[in-house]
């Protein structure tokens, strides 16, 4: 059992749902008491601000609980979708419904039935990792939208995995747009939202197929990249381009290369020993970066949602951005990671400033917002990652001027 | 679905069945306001441990680290399945006790969700060995917003297990103490009402946010009566008053001169006191006569989470010539709402009333481009125009006639220079 004290318990299963399919026009239904849907939208979904309904709570009562109300709650869904004219419907589960055994399959199949729109479940409960939750609703909605003989693009991509939990605003994508863009690949799709300069938000997922490439940058896209191999004969490559050596290695993947052998960093950071604390994808490229860019010699990786699938076999993975060390540790426990965080030979430390909590230590700390950990607290901070922008947020934290 | 089936007109809303139905929780900025973690610190020399799913406890520890009570705080992740069969006890009662072990807080609030609410898990072995085995209280509390609208809310549960603290006190009225309950915020000693108070005679006066210990809180017990300023506190009151005989007297925070003045009446008579406010309403009905002229030409709406009653600050205004013309509420409308409802209904039967949670209203702001002046922070996340004033109880608590001005300086302020509707909601964390 884990304890928590001065972090957040991480987002879990049904806000990786929300976190996937909420640019997509659709009615997210939290099934659950009120209140499931209302702490995400409020702290977690800062997208929420003055946005239509999007992520509902269906709102369970104890004497529905009891007495299992389903019809009423199909009524009220079905109510709902028709009135608001969303393009779909996804159902997500949570304690509650996952306690008392809700057949929420078999709600989507009437809803669907009574509604002539695309409805799907999620199977999330309340315990789960948010990677899970979002890397499933990223499979429901593939089921549901994706075609399977869309139009082959050559020098397509879809970038997969890019939920605000684990990627932030969508600002700090924009330099892996750019660079996708000057590498001559068009982007087919985001898979988390939709693309710009297309009307229907869902034309996107539609075309998926039809790339040459995917890219992932979380590890909730992983699944989805192998379906689509194993489906559609897609490769992918797995990784965040931090910094400028990471965006090299990233981009030459993409292109079929073998990754060039990185430079030395023109100025080397003082550090010896770096900690990198978050989401597996996004802390195996802030070690390349400060490997390679800034010449740290000792960089470890805690991943605090689980990191095995980026690392298993996979047939389809023609490239990964990410090296595991020998002591690098999954891990989301608080007591664990403090004492990481208080090993006196670590002098740098990457991490949601959330973990700043945890240690009173004399190592150098870069905020680095973790969504999934912080929520809306520092949704609004200055910092970027990826590429040239990404190196000067952390030279500007790391070197002298 | 249009906003039509997300208001009425006041004219109409003559019960809880009337107000606007949402088929699904639309997640408005609605619920501004107490937490149960929260709560349960007001209690001096607690401390809370919360026991749930990741998911349940998130919420809690979001509002600790905005609120700042995380040091009294602690969380123990539970997953469903070891919930549903009943393996969670050993491991819930293993996690106190150590928490336990490394605090000394006298009083350990252990708070679990809705999994267990509806399991029916039984926690008094839990708590009895706990309780000595550690030698401090436990109080089981819960935070299940499944029971909304069915029982009392857990908030009020959580107010009302302070009881437990008092019961055992051998009660000997002191002449001069008043209880003040329901702050959240304390109330200014130096402010209004202390003043008329002390006027009176009535110079001791407790509030639970001001009580440094429990020995303290515990001379509430010989208080010579209560005043109640927010609903919450009906549940403590009510007992301090059928088990100790502590006669209560609900004055809940208004802005109206008529509604103040018959409220320091009621608190005149439950202390059995002659309360001098003459002067201190003729002094601020003249402070407030040049902002309420300004307010005269301006469209207002006001909201739910403002610190009082929406119905109550929209009767005053509309009293004072304002145009109220729009109202954001929650299906919720607390038993002393229905009669500034029914006044209201009498005055400007045109008003609508609108469901704050409504999927129907969700992103909808264009309706209301023509309001200048909106109260509440999920009034103000409608009306995208409007000046928004939050009054929320996370600001000052202020209480009598200097709540009156106190609203209407906060009004000049926000037309002067105001402060958008996202930065009261995201930097100055108002909504959670």
């Amino acid at each position: 059992m884990k304890e928590y004290h001065y972090l957040l318990p991480l987002a879990t299963g049904y806000f990786g749902v929300s976190s996937a399919l909420y640019d997509f026009e659709g009615l997210v239904v939290v099934y659950g008491p009120a209140g499931g849907a209302w702490h995400i939208n409020i702290e977690d979904e800062p997208r929420w601000y003055r946005g239509p309904a999007t992520v509902v709570g269906a709102g369970l009562l104890e004497m529905d609980v009891i007495l299992g109300n389903d019809a009423k709650f199909i009524d009220n869904i079905v109510k709902t979708a028709k009135g608001l004219n969303r393009k779909f419907v996804a159902l997500s589960g949570t304690p509650i419904s996952e306690i008392i055994g809700t057949d929420l399959k078999g709600f989507a199949r009437t809803i669907e039935a009574r509604t002539d729109m695309p409805v799907f479940m999620v199977p999330t409960a309340g315990s789960e990792p948010y990677p899970e939750g979002a890397s499933k609703a990223f499979l429901a909605l593939a089921d549901k939208f994706m075609a399977p003989d869309a139009p082959g693009i050559g020098n397509g991509i879809n970038v997969l995995g890019a939920v605000h939990l684990s990627t932030g605003k969508e600002a700090h994508l924009a330099p892996l747009f750019d660079l996708l863009r000057e590498e001559g690949f068009w982007l087919v799709s985001t898979f988390s939202g939709p693309v710009l300069g297309l009307n229907d938000p869902l034309e996107g997922v539609r075309n998926a197929p039809g790339a040459g490439v995917n890219a992932v940058i979380s590890t909730s896209g992983l699944a989805l990249a192998e379906r689509m191999f194993a489906d559609h004969g897609i490769p992918f490559v797995a990784g965040m381009p931090v910094g400028l050596a990471g965006c090299n290695a990233f981009m030459a993947m993409l292109r079929g290369e073998e990754p060039p052998a990185p430079e030395r960093p023109d100025q080397a950071a003082p550090q010896r020993h770096a900690l990198v604390i978050g989401e597996p994808v996004m802390s195996y490229g802030l070690k390349h970066c400060l490997v390679h860019d800034f010449g740290i010699p000792r960089v470890d990786v805690v991943s605090v949602t689980p990191s095995q699938a980026l690392f298993r076999e996979s047939p389809g993975r023609s490239g990964l951005l990410a090296e595991r060390g020998p002591h690098d540790l999954d891990t989301d426990g608080e007591a664990e990671i403090a004492a990481l965080m208080n090993d006196p030979s670590v002098d740098l430390i990457v991490a949601d400033p959330c973990y700043r909590a945890l240690t009173d230590g004399p190592a150098a700390f870069v905020d680095l917002p973790h969504v999934a950990m912080s929520a809306r607290i520092h949704w609004d901070m200055d910092y970027e990652y990826i590429g040239e922008p990404g190196y000067d947020y952390l030279a500007s934290h790391l070197l002298d001027d | 679905m249009d906003l039509d089936h997300a208001r009425i007109r006041i004219a109409d809303l003559r019960e809880k069945a009337d107000f606007p139905f949402a088929p699904l929780e639309g997640v408005g900025p609605n619920l501004a306001g107490w937490g149960v973690i929260e709560t349960c610190l007001l209690l001096p020399e607690s401390v809370a441990i919360m026991a749930g799913p990741s998911a349940c406890l998130r919420h809690s520890a979001f509002m600790a680290h905005a609120r700042g009570f995380t040091e009294r705080f602690h969380m123990l992740c539970i997953d469903e399945l070891d919930m549903t069969m009943g393996r969670h006890l050993p491991l819930v009662e293993q996690g106190v006790a150590d928490i336990l072990a490394r605090r000394d807080e006298k009083v350990a609030f252990l708070i679990v969700g809705c999994p267990d609410y509806i399991l029916g898990t039984d926690f008094t072995g839990v708590i009895n060995r706990l309780e000595a085995s550690t030698g401090r209280r436990i109080i089981l509390g819960a935070m299940a917003p499944i029971t909304i609208g069915l029982k009392d809310s857990p908030f009020t549960s959580a107010y009302t297990t302070f009881f437990e603290f008092l019961k055992h006190e051998k009660r000997k009225p002191k002449d001069d103490r008043l209880n003040l309950l329901g702050t959240f915020m304390p109330l200014s000693a130096s402010g209004e009402f202390y003043r008329v108070l002390a006027d009176a005679g009535l110079d001791d006066v407790l509030q639970i946010p001001l009580c440094p210990d429990l020995e303290t809180f515990a001379g509430m017990a010989h208080a010579q009566a209560s005043v109640v300023m927010h609903p919450l506190a009906n549940g403590l009151s009510g007992k301090l008053q059928s088990e100790m005989g502590i006669p209560t007297c609900f004055a809940p925070t208004a802005y109206g001169f008529s509604t103040i003045r018959e409220q320091y009446g009621l608190i005149g008579e439950a202390v059995g006191r002659s309360l001098a406010i003459d002067k201190i309403e003729a002094d601020a009905r003249e402070a407030a006569r040049p902002m309420l002229d300004v307010l005269r030409g301006k469209n207002v709406a006001v909201g739910c989470s403002i610190n009082g009653s929406p119905f109550e600050l929209a009767l005053f205004l509309t009293d004072q010539g304002v145009n109220v013309e729009t109202l954001f509420a929650r299906g919720t409308i607390k038993p002393y709402e229905w009669k500034l409802i029914e006044q209201l209904r009498a005055a400007r039967p045109d008003i609508q009333v609108y469901n704050a949670s409504h999927p129907a209203l969700c992103g909808q702001t264009e309706p209301f481009d023509h309001v200048q002046v909106a109260y509440g922070v999920d009034a103000g996340m409608f009306c995208a125009n409007a000046a928004n004033v939050p009054l929320s109880r996370y600001q000052e608590q202020k209480y009598g006639f200097e709540a009156t001005l106190w609203m209407l300086d906060q009004t000049r302020e926000a037309m002067e220079h105001p402060v958008a509707n996202y930065d009261w909601i995201y930097d100055h964390d108002f909504l959670i």
